[in-house]
């Protein structure tokens, strides 16, 4: 094959992606649901159609969980003290799985005031923390981050408290779909303490004993 | 499917129909009006079976095998004895007619019977053939730190591994001098207890007895007062929620505590149990995550209280209602003499989430008729020569810890913190000490609930506490003495002493609603 025949298929292929993602709204075979596995038991993962700080439309349960290592939390853009606290501590964990994983896990940030946080102001949310490559934050429709919210527990029984966003900022979901095993725990405990709840989460007691496929599902 | 069992397997269809999905539990929810905010309700067990038509299962007694090569030391010359337990995955009925995996020791649920005796030291290997990390606590063991069964990761045992507990059953102070067999315990267990995942490792099947027995209580036994060893039962009490196809569903995000909705005796959904008209021991465990019982007999008998936790009660204490959080044990006699050819041990509390039920220690929330969790059969003539244990008899000395002993108070508020769960403001860290008691001291621990509706059975690993006073006054008679667990409504108080003695390093105390521990409702403290 000639150099320039590769080249315009290879370009083909990327504008082809490319428009894909611009024009297409993903699809989910299970509506806003993927079954997965967790626990030993067959559930439906929250799987809403969402838009990332890229404007990217995206399916919380297809793009960022299926078959991979993955945190979860929720945050909003003006919330001051533990969202600003929970993230320099989540991307702190991150960096201390890179040479554990040979990869950083994804981590999604899903908003608590979606009315606020479009996705133009995620986008500026991410590039004043420096944007780090796997570091998504979510906006949609706030019926639809409520559901992840409550599938996830991070609820409060008093409903004066759960109405209050600040109180759910603090937790992180960390799941390795592979495994079904999935950990919630307060980010309050420190970026080692994550880092190593998100290996064991991922079945690794070792170097040796490194999954190939952490962070991203098999044909990513 | 079974002759004497029926289980009914609904289609997802079905389910939905009935309003059984789990959006179909969520519109539930918003029909019967205002509520507290809740995580997703768990399906109900879809399948239906008749109760009682199973028969209630004695856990084997694990047989020592030979000796292997082991780092175990101990300061006797007296040979351990030696056991090999592979935890492995394994089916096995629980609802009748329904085959369920279950995660156990041996691949039972639950798990063999281990039996000790003070004196004579036990090595135990403990082999993971699961595919999560474990770790093996001994419950009201007084064992070293390194056989204690700790949350840390230099304690894991990850899968394809094994680790040698080493178990003294040496009487505690005998590092120093003699040793105290007034502490001698009696009935322990051993669960699991690895770092974050506790909750579903306990909830699929790793929990058993260890029963450890000395010259005193044989002595009980073989005078008469207690009954033989062929009338004395150890009976662990759960709650279990099953998907359509049997399996067990266990949800890791409910953070509340998880309940379930099948009520499991020894592994089995409300079995029957034949009795002869005499007196039975009963070591009642209750072993849920977050279900508590408030036990009582359907004919109005009473209990015959002889143990509490770990330890024989100084004396034998009648009872007509036994109240029990997680991890708790009430080791009791019930007599059976001119009882009526059914009798039923029912739970009364009402507890409706892993929160706890309502009202307090004193006076929890009842909801009677109870639910029936053992049938007993009761069978024959009045037995002559039966035990002779009747209320006040003298078991087990108690030796106080007098006031005067106490080098140190420390105040441990157990409270909820942006929907996870911390002991003083702060968060398990299994690399952070919060307490350092000396070796050989007796310390003041008060045990406060922070409040917010949520109970907190608080469970101090190495040695048992004596509590003090429970809400500023004298404790319940029963819970006077020594215990290992102590269970904290909301806004309770408890003072307590403990002796540190024999062995030094890392022993944890955390609350026993296990979701709670998992989110590192948990404190690490060293012997130093």
């Amino acid at each position: 094959m000639d150099r320039s025949r590769l080249a315009f298929i290879a370009g083909s292929a990327v504008a082809l992606a490319c428009r894909r993602r611009a024009a297409e709204v993903p699809s989910a075979a299970d509506g806003p649901y993927a079954e997965t596995m967790i626990a030993g038991s067959r559930r439906r993962f929250p799987n809403p159609l969402l838009t990332s700080h890229e404007s990217r439309a995206v399916r919380l349960y297809d793009d960022f969980v299926r078959g991979r290592l993955v945190l979860l939390n929720f945050a909003y853009t003006r919330c001051e003290g533990k969202c600003p606290l929970g993230l320099r501590t989540l991307l702190a964990a991150r960096s201390l799985l890179l040479p554990r994983l040979g990869c950083a896990p994804g981590l999604v940030t899903l908003t608590l005031d979606p009315e606020h946080d479009t996705p133009g102001v995620l986008g500026r949310f991410v590039a004043a923390h420096g944007g780090p490559a796997g570091w998504t934050c979510l906006t949609g429709a706030r019926a639809d981050l409520e559901t992840v919210r409550r599938f996830l527990g991070f609820v409060e029984p008093d409903p004066r408290v759960d109405a209050d966003r600040s109180q759910h900022g603090a937790l992180v979901a960390i799941g390795d779909d592979r495994r079904g095993r999935w950990q919630v725990a307060s980010t309050q405990m420190g970026a080692a303490q994550i880092a190593q709840l998100a290996l064991r989460t991922a079945g690794v007691s070792s170097p040796a004993s490194r999954p190939a496929t952490t962070c991203a599902a098999r044909g990513d | 499917m079974s002759a004497f069992g029926r289980a009914i397997r609904f289609s997802r269809r079905d389910l939905v129909k009935l309003g059984f999905g789990v959006a179909g539990a969520a519109t539930l929810g918003k029909i019967v009006g205002p509520r507290a905010a809740r995580a997703q309700d768990p399906p109900p067990t879809p399948i239906r079976f008749t109760p009682f038509t199973r028969e209630l299962p004695i856990p084997p007694t694990l047989a020592p095998v030979a000796p292997f090569a082991t780092s175990c030391q101990f300061a006797t010359a007296t040979t351990p004895n030696f056991y090999r337990v592979l935890m492995r995955k394994a089916f096995t009925e629980i609802i009748p007619g329904v085959q369920t995996e279950i995660w156990g020791y041996e691949g039972l649920y639950p798990g063999p019977t281990i039996r000790g005796r003070m004196g004579q030291p036990d090595v135990v290997r403990q082999v993971n053939g699961l595919d999560v990390e474990t770790s093996v606590h001994q419950h009201g063991g007084h064992n070293p730190s390194d056989s204690d069964g700790l949350p840390v990761q230099d304690q894991l045992i990850f899968p394809g591994g094994f680790k040698d507990y080493c178990y003294p059953n040496a009487e505690a102070g005998s590092s120093r001098g003699a040793g105290d067999p007034n502490d001698n315990p009696t009935t322990l267990w051993y669960h699991d207890h690895a770092t974050d995942i506790t909750g579903p490792n306990v909830y699929h099947g790793l929990a058993g007895f260890y029963l450890i027995t000395d010259a005193l209580e044989e002595g009980l036994v073989s005078s008469g007062k207690l009954p033989a060893p062929a009338f004395d039962v150890p009976l662990v009490l759960q709650d279990r929620r099953f998907n359509a196809d049997g399996s067990l569903f266990y949800n890791p995000f409910d953070h509340d505590g998880f309940l379930g909705d099948v009520f499991v005796a020894n592994g089995k959904a409300q079995p029957f149990f034949r009795v002869q008209r005499r007196k039975y021991r009963f070591r009642i465990l209750a072993g849920s995550n977050a279900r508590m019982f408030f036990l009582r007999l359907s004919n109005g008998f009473p209990f015959l209280q002889i143990g509490n936790d770990s330890w024989l009660l100084p004396f034998a204490i009648q009872r007509d209602r036994i109240f029990l959080g997680m991890a708790e044990r009430a080791d009791v006699v019930i007599d059976f003499h001119d009882a009526p050819d059914v009798v039923f041990l029912e739970n009364i509390l009402r507890q409706d989430s892993g929160r706890g039920p309502g009202g307090d220690t004193d006076n929890p929330d009842v909801r009677v008729p109870g639910t029936p969790l053992v049938k007993f059969v009761v069978e024959g003539a009045n037995v002559a020569n039966d035990a002779t244990i009747v209320a006040g008899d003298l078991l087990r000395p108690n030796t106080p810890i007098g006031a005067d002993e106490i080098v140190a108070t420390r105040l441990f508020e157990f409270n909820r913190s942006n929907g996870a769960w911390q002991v003083n403001g702060r968060f398990y860290d299994e690399n952070r000490a919060d307490a350092n008691p000396a070796l050989g001291s007796a310390e003041r621990w008060i045990l406060k609930n922070g409040g917010g509706g949520w109970w907190h059975p608080i469970h101090v690993h190495l040695e048992a506490h004596q509590v003090q006073s429970f809400n500023g006054i004298a404790p319940a008679l029963h819970n006077s003495f020594k215990k290992d667990t102590t269970n904290l409504g909301p806004g309770d108080e408890a003072e307590v002493f403990m002796r540190f003695r024999d062995h030094l390093g890392r022993f944890v105390m955390h609350c026993h609603n296990i979701e709670h521990e998992d989110m590192r409702m948990m404190i690490r403290y060293d012997v130093v």
